[in-house]
C-alpha cells in the first residue's frame, strides 16, 4: 500500500519538495512540458514547482480553477458534469485534466480537485476525498488516468499530501511512457 | 430452535470466541475482514449493518447465556466485533486505520476506564454483555476521529477509478 508515515506539516513540506526535485529532472531528461488544473490545493502545486529556480523550461503555467465558472470557462469542464457529479469527482478531475492539456499546450497536464476541509463533506465525499487527472500523451495515444485518494489530517496537511501523491502519480505516468 | 442455534453461533461469532487464548482480542481480529467488506458499501450501509448488529448481538448473547447457564462468558465477542465495527465507523481504507483502530479498543475494552467498567458490572443479561462493548466502541470511534481529523496517521486510502 502506498501511504505516507507519521508526518508532520514540515516533514511533509520537505518531502513535497525533495519530490520534487527528482520530477523536474526526469521531465528536462525526456524533453516534457508539465502545466495543472488546480482547485483544492489553490497553486501549490505549482509554487512547489516554482520554488525551483530555472524550471521555466519543463514547468509553462497551470490554471488555478478554485470556483466552477473558471473550471467551465478556462478548462472546458461541462456545466452538466459540474452539475450532475459534482466539481469533486471523478469526470470533473478527467475534464479539467484534458482542458489543461489543450489550453496550456503542454505535453503532460495534472489536475487536482477535492475537499480539504474541515467542512464541506458529505457520506459519499468525505473531507479529505481528492481526485488527481493525468493527461498527456501514452505509449501510443492520448491517456487520460483519474485516482481516486482519502487522506487524513487538516485542510494544510489535505493539501500537502495531495501534492506529494499528484507528483508521485505524474513520476509513475512518466516512466511508463 | 434454528433460530436459537444461529443466534448461539453469531454469539461466539461462528466459534471464534472458542479460541482458547485471549477470545476478545482474537474476535476483534476476526472483525477485521468483515470491517474491510463493510467499509466498500460506505459509511451510511456500514453504520446501518452496525446498529442493527446491536439487537442481534443482545439477543444471540442472551441465547448464549442460557444455552450455557453463565453470565458473560469469554466465549461470546459478538460484543467485541460490534464495538470494534463502531470504532472503525468512517474511517479510510488503509493499514494505519486498521492497525490503530485494534490499539485504541483493545485497550478500552481490556483497561475498562469508567463508564465502562461500571457498565461491565452492573448490567445483565444479553444487554449487559453488548453495552460495555457498544460505548468502549463509541469512545474509541471518538479517539479514531479525532486522529483522523487532526493527524495525517492514518494514511493515504488510494482507488485507481479510470484509465484510457
Amino acid at each position: 500500500m502506498k501511504t505516507n508515515a507519521v508526518k508532520s506539516k514540515s516533514e511533509l513540506q520537505n518531502t513535497l519538495q525533495s519530490s520534487v526535485v527528482g520530477t523536474v529532472r526526469v521531465l528536462r531528461d525526456n524533453g516534457l512540458t508539465v502545466g495543472f488544473a488546480e482547485s483544492c490545493t489553490g497553486g501549490l502545486l505549482s509554487s512547489s514547482f516554482t520554488e525551483l529556480a530555472g524550471v521555466s523550461d519543463v514547468f509553462t503555467g497551470s490554471i488555478i480553477s478554485y470556483d466552477n465558472s473558471v473550471k467551465k470557462q478556462l478548462l472546458q469542464v461541462s456545466e452538466e458534469t459540474l452539475q450532475t457529479r459534482g466539481a469533486v469527482s471523478s469526470e470533473t478531475a478527467h475534464q479539467m485534466a484534458e482542458g489543461a492539456l489543450r489550453s496550456l499546450g503542454v505535453s503532460i497536464a495534472v489536475s487536482v480537485t477535492g475537499i480539504a476541509g474541515p467542512s464541506g463533506g458529505t457520506a459519499e465525499k468525505p473531507v479529505g476525498t481528492v481526485f488527481i487527472a493525468i493527461a498527456g500523451s501514452g505509449r501510443e495515444e492520448m491517456e487520460t488516468h483519474v485516482r481516486q485518494y482519502l487522506f487524513a489530517g487538516d485542510r494544510k496537511e489535505v493539501q500537502l499530501q495531495t501534492c506529494i501523491e499528484a507528483i508521485k502519480f505524474l513520476n509513475e505516468f512518466i516512466n511508463k511512457k | 430452535m434454528l433460530l436459537n442455534s444461529l443466534l448461539i453461533q453469531i454469539a461466539t461469532f461462528f466459534s471464534v470466541g472458542k479460541f482458547p487464548k485471549a477470545p476478545g482480542t482474537v474476535g476483534t481480529l476476526a472483525t477485521i475482514p468483515l470491517w474491510y467488506l463493510l467499509s466498500q458499501t460506505g459509511p451510511l450501509i456500514y453504520m446501518l449493518v452496525t446498529f442493527l448488529l446491536f439487537p442481534l448481538g443482545v439477543m444471540a448473547a442472551q441465547a448464549y447465556e442460557n444455552h450455557i447457564g453463565k453470565h458473560d462468558s469469554k466465549e461470546i465477542v459478538i460484543d467485541e466485533v460490534v464495538g470494534f465495527l463502531i470504532t472503525m465507523t468512517w474511517l479510510p481504507l488503509t493499514w494505519q486505520s486498521v492497525v490503530i483502530g485494534f490499539l485504541v479498543f483493545r485497550v478500552l475494552d481490556i483497561v475498562k476506564p469508567p463508564p465502562i467498567r461500571q457498565l461491565d458490572q452492573k448490567v445483565q443479561g444479553g444487554f449487559g454483555v453488548m453495552v460495555d462493548d457498544v460505548v468502549a466502541g463509541v469512545i474509541g470511534s471518538i479517539i479514531m476521529q479525532l486522529i483522523y481529523t487532526q493527524t495525517n496517521w492514518l494514511g493515504v486510502q488510494i482507488s485507481v477509478l479510470t484509465s484510457n
